[in-house]
């Protein structure tokens, strides 16, 4: 086999390069809402207005009693992180340029099953955490595991985890210098 | 109200089981595999193109086409078509089918094929559009695939039950080892433990070798009448009894086991025989965990206790509990909707006397099962079928 390019050293591929591969953006129109409230810092999920049923992924009708009106409300965020992995291989550039990734299955005390990201300061599964939602670099919102402890409504939630830092930075910040 | 008992497959069978062989990628569209199929299915049971009136088909990478527009891509005129989306699963649900469109008479020839190409990049195209869940809840965290998903799923397993990485890679040497033996695998050197547990990390705890290789290629077989196969003097196996389920235990918090375990006894009673007839399995081993999940709810032993049976039993063809005998797709590779195919084809082979190679000593039972879509969290499709020679 021929010799394999290798990045000139000392050259890092900078911000247009990564800007050139945001995170993976599409989502259905059900999910809009998830984004809607991470926006404002907030988890919402969405609540049947029949029978309360808390339900996550965004789906148009109650899985429950099948009500088609759903509503958006906040969610303490409260679980257990019931398992994880971490990602030493992935299908999408933006991660496959910051492998490894952590990740893991909390299982919500209002229902729901959620896969999320998991910050780094939480323990090994299984352990209590705190999902918070925020805006990722593709402007959709992403699920983060902190520890419980935390109440998750600053700005200096990622600070420790660079990864997750940067995938949650708002765009018009730039790159750090 | 008492539920009505359910209906044998009396007069239908199965035969001529085809393997179009495997390549890692193809320039070549599903529809060419599905061709190469077809081909082989009339060459080898001898009926005239026209004689073929039914199809059932499975294919991830057919679109823009369904199975509608492939009757016009490729010439087949049909008077019953099916098309199923349901992964590894196809292969069993495909079968239940066409035995009861050939049954009641809505269909004389029925081919079933599922086939997939792979392209280099056609791979990550169907990940992140793979269900509507998949795109909003899980391809944006990390797009790991399906590695990512049953990395979780073997990580809670593991820590549930007590299984060890060894119990894991025992199968899938024992898998590696069949596949030497078959001639589609395409891989084709023997596994060790220590290369099974030093391989590269993928998602842990999943290593490279707990990961099945996309690739590209077909699996298909028949269903017609017994005197139809009879009068083509075609091998053909009977289908005891068959199960399907979906969307099982939607309550539980986290996947530990699937919808096998709703029907195992009815499917049993009905067929006629018990656990220690049957003389293989064939699960879907998309993932080792998988495997030790079927095993588990099939009943060949219980809940959180396949790691022991595991290593109380040998699971090559010679062995005490003979298991996905081809390598499964582990070994063989995985050919997108074929790899639902590959343990039916090759029961098909077992039960009608021409696995050669890999010919289980006198197997009369067999027993294949299917998994098919993580939707989100979890597999929802789940089936199984038992086949028996034409004598057993």
């Amino acid at each position: 086999m021929s010799e394999v390019p290798q990045r000139p050293q000392g050259a890092s591929p900078g911000p247009d390069a990564r800007a050139a591969h945001p995170p993976p953006a599409e989502r259905s129109r059900a999910a809009l809402g998830l984004a809607a409230a991470a926006a404002l810092g907030r988890l919402e999920l969405q609540v049947c207005s029949e029978c309360g049923a808390v339900q996550y992924p965004p789906r148009e009708a109650c899985h429950r009693c099948l009500c088609g009106e759903l509503k958006w409300q906040p969610q303490s965020g409260q679980g257990e992180l019931i398992c994880e992995t971490t990602l030493h291989h992935s299908y999408e550039p933006y991660f496959r340029d910051r492998l490894p990734w952590r990740i893991g299955m909390v299982r919500l005390d209002c229902g729901p099953t959620v896969i999320t990201h998991v910050r780094a300061g939480v323990s090994c599964a299984p352990c209590r955490v705190r999902i918070v939602a925020r805006l990722d670099q593709a402007g959709q919102a992403a699920l983060i595991a902190l520890p419980e402890r935390e109440t998750g409504d600053g700005a200096a939630d990622m600070a420790g985890d660079p990864r997750l830092q940067e995938l949650t930075r708002e765009p018009d910040h730039g790159a750090p210098q | 109200m008492r539920q009505r008992r359910r209906t044998g497959y009396e007069n239908a069978v199965v035969a001529v089981p085809v393997t179009v062989p495997y390549v890692r990628y193809s320039p070549h569209g599903a529809h060419w595999f599905i061709a190469h199929a077809l081909r082989a299915l009339l060459e080898r049971s001898g009926l005239a193109k026209s004689d073929l009136d039914g199809l059932c088909l499975s294919s991830f990478t057919l679109a823009p086409d369904t199975a509608v527009g492939l009757t016009q891509h490729l010439g087949l005129s049909l008077r019953w078509l099916d098309h199923i989306p349901m992964g590894g699963a196809g292969a069993v649900l495909a079968l239940r089918r066409a035995l009861r469109a050939v049954d009641c008479g809505d269909a004389s020839v029925v081919a079933c094929v599922g086939a997939d190409t792979n392209h280099s990049d056609s791979f990550r195209t169907t990940l992140g559009s793979f269900s509507q869940f998949t795109q909003d809840a899980v391809y944006p965290y990390g797009a790991g695939g399906p590695n990512a998903s049953f990395a979780l799923l073997t990580a809670y397993y593991m820590r549930a039950f007590g299984a060890r990485r060894e119990d894991f890679g025992k199968l899938c040497i024992a898998q590696r080892e069949n596949a030497l033996r078959y001639p589609h695998a395409l891989f084709r050197k023997p596994l060790t433990m220590q290369q099974y547990l030093d391989a590269r990390p993928i998602a842990e705890p999943l290593r490279l070798f707990d990961c099945v290789m996309p690739c590209a290629g077909a699996e298909a077989f028949l269903v017609m009448s017994r005197a139809r196969a009879q009068d083509l003097g075609v091998a053909f196996g009977r289908v005891l009894a068959t199960m399907e389920r979906h969307n099982s235990f939607p309550e539980d918090p986290i996947q530990t086991r699937g919808g096998w375990a709703l029907d195992r006894e009815e499917l049993f009673t009905q067929a006629g025989i018990t656990h220690r007839d049957v003389d293989f399995l064939q699960t879907y081993d998309d993932y080792p965990v998988m495997s030790a999940m079927q095993m588990e709810d099939l009943g060949f032993c219980g809940k959180g206790e396949a790691p022991e049976f595991i290593r109380s039993h040998t699971l090559t063809i010679d062995g005490t509990f003979p298991v996905n005998t081809s390598g499964g797709q582990l070994s063989v590779g995985q050919a997108g909707a074929a790899g639902g195919y590959l343990g039916m084809t090759e029961a098909i082979r077992q039960v009608t006397g021409t696995a050669e190679g890999t010919a289980v000593p006198d197997a009369r039972f067999g027993l294949v099962s299917g998994f098919g879509m993580i939707n989100y969290d979890r597999g929802l499709c789940c089936g199984a079928a038992i086949l028996a020679g034409s004598r057993a």
